[in-house]
């Protein structure tokens, strides 16, 4: 049973100006957005509790040019296209679970019922998060009633992280898929720093890929859009998970971690906007977004122009 | 020892870049008025703007920008806060124009420091009455193009959204205003009436500068044109200065910036404003307000040359 769901009032703002309705009226096709905005804990820096207010905020921001439009049309400069927001999309903002302080077996269950809840209606599921842990539910949610689908993960580590007594977990435990070459189930994008040689083994075993940051400062963002075009060939389904912790701490330091080498937020928004994802997209998480630790407001700011990439045509009509 | 052998170490009230604090008898041709804006009332953005001033006051000391041997431009005059009303839009845009017509009467050039892009079209009414004859054309390095349609300009007369518009109507149409440092993405209605004006977005700035100041004067209509200067510190894209738009990754470097500032030079800037800085968005309390004191620096610098392509 979710309780509250829809009763808070943390989010003074709506999700790209998405009606506010409850599970009931979601319907399909629908994009339907909800957050939970669970705290992190030690050792990692808490803040993430504000993190869907402020990406919903952020998002407005965002989308402030369209907004000023009487046609909710926008012009590039640079490439001459014109761009209109389909406000006649059908979007729903469900609020944030309430009494979700931080991540527990029970905050867990909640996002999983939820996220069923939404996908058996028809809706595409997009969870604003809360620290990086709330995706084991969103994709126990989807796995409990979808048919297969791949992982896309852009993060700066190759698992989520341990909270209240629950260890941490593999990305590639996330996906109950035995070792078959036809599979191509996990991606992952802008892993950073040191990470156990355990999770590159686990992720090797189910024949995911793994395109670190240096590979993208390197070689370019192609090299990322690249594989996500495999991955994309071989996925019907696509999860599209964004860690805001993939940021490079001297462009976004609003995340529990800190992350020097990471993606700059062009390299993010570049792949995502080039990568197509929207029509095969079965759900969406974002998390980590701790606002208070960015007093300039870069990281949600980041964050809400890459979730807006994701959801791309779903959002947006190219009319020349 | 008595007080009086204590040796004290006194700074001076801080003025911009060290400058002598006058009033507008103290004005004259060559002179650069520069002023503050203490109000950032009448936008829908962040407030913070009107403390720029002030902060830049300190920030531009000589000292602290490039150490004891630079010494201050010669022509500036720091004639303090410009009056406004900040809960009386009417009469903030009277009394702006009012004090801009005053300034210009003397001969001397206004630079106002601050405050919001939506008190700007007062300063410029102000400056066309005081010059009834001159055909005056505007510069406006900003990422917003602020053309929106004007609506409700009787209860709401200054309002940034449609201030470019405004501005547009006091100097004869849009062929009259040159924006640079656009964002990529503007909305349709505000190109479409931008249409005939002279637009370059940041991205195209950023490749080259070359010619740019040729063909601002190819596209102006008179021939005796003279330009005013309008710089909003949000087209930074600098991820340590935030202004009152939110950062969007593009957009230009402090570097380029000053450069296009100085290109610029080489046209007739009869007055200028630097607008949309927020010091206290600014983490450090200093970093910003250094780089912004720069970029006003390049301002007055432009404002001080001889034109070299007027005609």
């Amino acid at each position: 049973m979710i309780k509250h769901i829809g009763e808070s009032t943390n989010a003074s703002v709506t999700y790209a100006g998405f009606s506010e309705r409850n599970l009931e009226e979601v319907s399909q096709g629908s994009i339907v957005v909800f957050g939970a905005p669970a705290d992190s804990t030690l050792p990692r820096r808490s803040g993430c509790s504000n993190g869907p207010k402020a990406i919903r905020q952020a998002t407005m921001s965002a989308l402030a040019c369209y907004f000023n439009s009487p046609s909710k049309t926008v012009v590039s400069l640079d490439t001459g296209k014109t761009t209109r927001f389909r406000s006649e999309v059908n979007g729903i903002d469900l609020g944030d679970l309430a009494d979700c302080t931080e991540v527990t077996t029970e905050t867990l269950k909640q996002v999983e019922q939820l996220t069923a809840g939404v996908h058996d209606q028809g809706g595409l599921p997009v969870l604003l998060g809360g620290d990086g842990r709330i995706l084991e539910g969103l994709i126990t949610g989807l796995q409990s009633s979808s048919s297969e689908f791949g992982l896309l993960v852009i993060s700066n580590r190759l698992d989520i992280p341990g909270v209240n007594g629950l260890s941490s977990k593999a990305l590639s435990a996330l996906l109950p898929v035995s070792p078959n070459s036809e599979n191509y189930p996990l991606l992952t994008l802008g892993a950073n720093g040191i990470q156990p040689h355990e999770n590159w083994k686990e992720i090797n075993k189910i024949h995911g890929n793994v395109i670190s940051a240096e590979d993208i400062h390197e070689q370019g963002v192609e090299v990322a859009l690249k594989a996500i075009q495999q991955f994309s060939l071989q996925n019907n389904q696509i999860v599209c998970v964004i860690d805001a912790g993939v940021l490079d701490t001297g462009f976004a330091s609003g995340t529990p971690g800190l992350n020097v080498g990471g993606l700059t937020p062009l390299q993010l928004i570049d792949i995502l906007s080039k990568a197509s994802l929207a029509p095969k997209l079965a759900g969406v998480c974002v998390s980590n977004v701790a606002p208070l630790l960015d007093a300039r407001g870069h990281s949600q700011y980041a964050i809400a122009k890459a979730l807006l990439a994701i959801l791309g045509e779903r959002l947006f009509e190219e009319i020349s | 020892m008595s007080s009086v052998d204590v040796t004290f170490s006194m700074q001076s009230v801080p003025s911009f870049f060290g400058a002598p604090i006058g009033d507008i008898e103290d004005l004259s041709e060559e002179k650069i008025a520069v002023a503050g804006l203490f109000c950032d009332h009448f936008s829908a953005g962040e407030p913070g703007a009107r403390y720029a001033a002030r902060q830049l006051r300190y920030a531009s000391l000589p000292l602290l920008t490039h150490g004891p041997n630079i010494s201050p431009p010669k022509n500036i005059i720091d004639v303090g806060e410009l009056n406004v009303f900040p809960i009386e839009p009417h009469k903030t845009q009277s009394i702006l124009k009012e004090q801009s017509l005053r300034i210009h009467q003397t001969g001397a050039k206004l630079l106002a420091l601050g405050g919001d892009y939506s008190l700007i079209p007062a300063l410029v009414s102000g400056q066309l009455e005081a010059r009834p004859g001159d055909c005056l054309n505007i510069i406006r390095i900003s990422r917003n193009l602020d053309a929106a349609e004007i609506s409700n300009s009787q209860k709401k007369p200054l309002n940034r959204s449609f201030a470019t518009r405004q501005l547009s109507e006091y100097c004869g149409g849009s062929k009259s205003i040159m924006l640079l440092g656009v964002s990529d993405s503007s909305t349709l209605e505000e190109f479409e009436y931008l249409a005939d004006s002279f637009i370059r977005s940041a991205q195209q700035l950023s490749a080259s500068l070359s010619g740019l100041t040729e063909q601002i004067l190819d596209v102006s209509p008179d021939k005796n044109v003279s330009f005013y200067l309008s710089v909003d510190i949000d087209v930074l894209a600098l991820p340590s200065i935030r202004s009152s738009s939110p950062y969007l990754g593009t957009g230009l470097t402090p570097k380029q910036l000053t450069s296009l500032i100085l290109e610029l030079g080489k046209l007739p800037i009869i007055g200028a404003d630097v607008t949309g800085y927020i010091p206290d968005l600014d983490i450090s309390g200093s970093t910003a307000s250094v780089t912004v004191a720069e970029i006003v620096r390049s301002v007055i610098e432009t404002m001080s040359q001889e034109s070299t392509l007027c005609r």
